[in-house]
């Protein structure tokens, strides 16, 4: 069991971020959440990606009383998610921690020792792995989408992950979000130019984590 | 798959098979960079993977700067007037400590020991790094924050020297910046607790001056932080 304790005294105010990537590919191990003192109020979650069932979870199990404990399980894989516990009423005080459960040793799966006898990987390591990379030919116009880019044996599942930098032009970018859209396909993915101006020099490496 | 080799790990991702090809460092030491020197740095292939971080307790910020002057090639970026309107950015380091991650294909070969893995037509798609190896210890993307705290904004990696980051997808570039003009802006931040550990901050912002106000706004930031094995 990892415990993390909040600390924050900032009108009761508890977070933390991204720990299930403290170690690589425990996303789906589940947290219990323990509100030791004070009143609490609410809850809320970020997350740059998409997460089914936390938000559930929470609603249906947390009625703020001390020492309730609940137990998260994300129902989907993914990389990072915040969780905020917000005591009842401002200036109040709300401790608590969350302890996300240890992954237990495996007893079985593949373990590689390199030449200085380190253990490299284990059933537990996240790879990635390489599967494609290139650029755009020509520049991509305003709102465009580019002709599909194929990469064999492509799924539109979270295994695939297609990286691009955010600055392809520095002479033709503006400041539009999220500049660029990537639609994955079976076989294939797509980029959309989001922005007001033409996007040049749009490279991407296509991995597999 | 009807034949060959698939390990999967144990929350269901395949890291070794025989389709696709690992990535492998190719030293057995992190390189050092100035600040302000070319990036990337010869020797690059464009399928590389190219990893870095301050060097050992330094609270600063690790960012590529893209030159608004035509032609120009991005650098390893330096603290300038532009880049510190950025409330998260720390200012930048004496160095950079970085690997490279490459595919195996300009790589020596180790034999004689571990495991190697080939494709159907002969390529070798996994050998056992006679060194150092890697790991993907967080990877996604930014939208919808500004920034983000690994592993979070109290805990701590116990060997954050061991941790690495992305540059590749990492970015700062102003056009007019300050009056009339934005700077984007995606970089990782350190925060050395002690002399080995501490935290990593993600931060991916646009800046906007549209001469009567400043605004700042979150950016979509590709991220991958990786840990250095062996």
């Amino acid at each position: 069991m990892v415990t993390i304790n909040m600390t924050d005294a900032d009108y009761g105010r508890y977070e933390t971020r991204g720990f299930y990537y403290e170690q690589s590919g425990v996303e789906n191990t589940a947290i219990s959440v323990t509100i030791n003192t004070g009143t609490f109020g609410n809850w809320s979650i970020s997350y740059p990606g998409t997460w089914n069932g936390i938000e559930n979870c929470i609603s249906s199990a947390m009625s703020g009383a001390n020492g309730q404990t609940i137990t998260i399980t994300p129902s989907q894989d993914q990389s990072h998610y915040a969780v905020y516990f917000i005591a009842g009423s401002r200036q109040s005080l709300l401790t608590g921690s969350i302890s996300r459960q240890t992954v237990p040793t495996p007893t079985y799966g593949l373990e590689v020792y390199n030449a200085s006898g380190v253990k490299i990987i284990s059933p537990q390591s996240l790879l990635i792995r390489f599967a494609d990379s290139g650029a755009l030919a020509g520049p991509l116009a305003s709102g465009a989408t580019s002709s599909p880019i194929y990469v064999q044996g492509m799924l539109n599942d979270n295994s695939w992950d297609i990286i691009i930098p955010i600055i392809n032009s520095v002479q033709t970018d503006d400041v539009t979000l999220n500049r660029v859209t990537v639609t994955k396909d079976t076989g294939f993915f797509t980029i959309t130019n989001n922005t007001s101006g033409a996007l040049s020099n749009i490279v991407y490496w296509v991995l597999r984590a | 798959m009807s034949h060959g080799i698939e390990i999967v790990n144990a929350f269901g991702k395949t890291i070794i098979d025989e389709k696709y090809a690992n990535y492998y460092i190719d030293s057995t030491s992190p390189y050092t960079v100035a600040p302000g020197a070319t990036y990337p740095p010869a020797g690059t292939d464009s399928t590389d993977l190219i990893f870095a971080r301050p060097p050992q307790g330094e609270n600063k910020t690790v960012a590529i700067q893209y030159l608004a002057t035509a032609g120009q090639p991005p650098i390893w970026a330096v603290d300038d007037y532009d880049l510190a309107i950025f409330p998260n950015y720390a200012g930048e380091p004496t160095s950079y400590k970085y690997f490279r991650a490459k595919k195996y294909t300009d790589l020596a070969i180790p034999s004689g020991f571990g495991l190697q893995v080939y494709g159907s037509s002969g390529e070798l798609f996994f050998t056992t790094p006679e060194n150092l190896s890697f790991e993907v210890v967080a990877v996604g993307n930014i939208r919808g924050a500004s920034h983000v705290t690994f592993p979070s904004t109290s805990g701590v990696f116990s060997d954050l020297d061991k941790y690495y980051c992305l540059m590749n997808t990492c970015a700062y570039a102003a056009v007019n910046a300050r009056f009339y003009g934005y700077e984007v802006a995606c970089f990782y931040t350190y925060e050395w607790v002690t002399s080995t550990s501490g935290r990593i901050k993600i931060d991916s912002e646009l800046y906007f001056n549209d001469g009567f106000a400043d605004t700042y706004n979150p950016e979509n930031f590709d991220y991958m932080i990786v840990k250095i094995v062996g």
